[in-house]
């Protein structure tokens, strides 16, 4: 055998392989969106599926809050308690969709109704249908949160009508252990996480009913109606990928007509457009503002007073106000 | 029915589980209404509670006119430990008062801080309502733990 023929027999198979490396490769990152969309869809469901204990904090700019949390499930049903460790005592009781919360204020304790909300740790919506039109997944790597292994991910969005979020999900159970949407620059805006968490083997629901603080006497809050309303305004042209979810009305104390909350989500952000019609001695508001994750554009149109809020690029807010128009 | 609810805020009867805590929240009409009725009774003669109201008052005025004595109980705390499986309801009791009056009052919203007249830029407190109004009924929860310190602060 001559060194010449060792070398052409070489490079021909090299040739050869070249194609099919390529379209390993390929299929292999193919595959691995797939398996970060599988990954997703299990961190969407451990959430409301496992029972767990644990304590988590939120961190927005200089705001930090620790949360104590209980979750459990059970014959399909989902029951949660998450307790506020910082600042006033506010405990929040969830099942399913409903959730009542019994906030300290003062001298008095007031209770309050919420509609369903996706609350930490389940933040992933169990349709991702919506998501995957909007965020491309990125696999980061493996990182130690709370003692748990987690595997990083990134959702980052298409464009810039979104932020870009970072996902820590648990390699072995799929909770979520962390959260944290960042601008467009990489700086983090907001953070959830836990500090610590664990399984419950239980299925108790001792758990579940608030600290009572006889002294106080517990009132209840009014004024916000959630039927869900219909009436003539028109948003006609939504940032892409953004669908209206809600759309409830709030009786204001010493205004004459309700002012309509309209809520829009891409799958995970979310935004409000409030309008109420302008009265006389009412002072028009017109401007924009950032407060750490959220913005605010508001806005005169027809007599009517707009205000758009949410956790989503100025240009998106500012974009959702423009669009609207009223039927005749 | 009335009766069934009258029994079951009396602790006559079980409870399964914590569905209590939300039935009231679910329920509407002439059924939430005797719930109501029916907790602000008990929680006056528990003295457990206060709701304003003039149920309460009509309530009052006629336990003054009654002779006999009523011993209050102590209210419920976490401390203390239930451990069977079905609890007693009245183990669960400021719950359901709770979430009966939460089936009847519902949020906060006040738009009643001062207007200043900002052209071009919003003045720092002015559009603070409609954030909180975004964050407690939008289906976003990150920023919801924060809220009511937050825009609240100054009340």
């Amino acid at each position: 055998m001559s060194p010449k023929f060792d070398f052409l027999r070489a490079f021909d198979f090299r040739r050869a392989l070249l194609p099919v490396l390529c379209l390993a490769a390929i299929s292999q990152s193919a595959f691995a969106e797939e398996d970060l969309w599988a990954t997703m869809q299990k961190t969407a469901s451990a959430a409301r599926e496992l029972n767990y204990q644990g304590l988590f904090v939120y961190h927005n700019g200089a705001m930090i809050r620790s949360v104590q949390i209980t979750h459990i499930y059970e014959g399909g049903r989902e029951f949660t308690r998450n307790v506020v460790l910082d600042g006033r005592p506010r405990e929040v009781f969830s099942e399913g969709d409903d959730i009542v919360i019994f906030n300290a204020k003062n001298d008095k304790v007031v209770i309050e109704k919420r509609r369903g909300q996706n609350l930490f740790p389940a933040m992933l919506p169990t349709q991702l249908y919506p998501l995957k039109q909007n965020y491309k997944l990125k696999f980061v790597g493996q990182e130690r949160i709370a003692g748990r292994l987690a595997q990083v991910i990134d959702m980052v969005p298409n464009d810039n009508l979104r932020y870009q979020y970072r996902i820590w999900s648990d390699a072995e159970y799929g909770l979520l252990l962390k959260m944290s949407m960042l601008d467009m620059q990489g700086h983090t805006l907001e953070q959830i996480g836990f500090n610590q968490v664990a399984m419950l083997h239980t299925k108790d629901l001792d758990w579940f009913q608030p600290k009572i603080d006889a002294t106080k006497p517990y009132v209840m809050d009014d004024t916000t109606d959630l039927t869900h309303t219909v009436d003539n305004l028109v948003v006609a042209n939504l940032p892409a990928g953004y669908k209206k979810v809600d759309q409830i009305q709030l009786k204001v104390p010493g205004r004459t007509a309700p002012v309509q909350q309209l809520i829009f989500s891409d799958g995970l952000a979310s935004v409000s457009l409030f309008v109420e019609p302008m009265v006389k001695g009412m002072q028009p508001r017109v401007g924009k503002k950032t407060m750490g994750s959220t913005n605010v554009y508001a806005h005169v149109l027809n007599g009517y007073q707009l205000v758009v809020v949410g956790e989503v690029p100025a240009q998106t807010v500012e974009q959702i106000a423009q669009q609207v128009t009223f039927k005749k | 029915m009335k009766q069934q609810l009258s029994a079951l805020v009396d602790g006559e009867v079980d409870v399964e589980r914590c569905e209590h805590i939300f039935l009231a929240a679910k329920s509407t009409g002439d059924v939430a209404q005797a719930w109501r009725d029916y907790h602000v009774i008990r929680d006056v003669i528990r003295e457990e509670c206060w709701v304003e109201s003039d149920m309460t008052s009509r309530i009052m005025a006629q336990l003054d006119d009654e002779p006999t004595m009523l011993a209050p109980q102590q209210a419920v705390t976490v401390s203390e430990k239930v451990t069977h499986i079905r609890p007693r309801f009245s183990k669960y009791s400021w719950s359901i008062a709770a979430s009966v009056a939460a089936a009847f009052f519902v949020g906060m919203f006040v738009f009643n801080q001062p207007e200043v007249a900002a052209p071009t830029q919003i003045a720092d407190n002015d559009t603070d309502q409609y954030v909180v109004a975004h964050h407690n009924y939008a289906p976003n929860s990150a920023t919801y733990y924060m809220h009511n310190v937050a825009y609240n602060a100054g009340e």
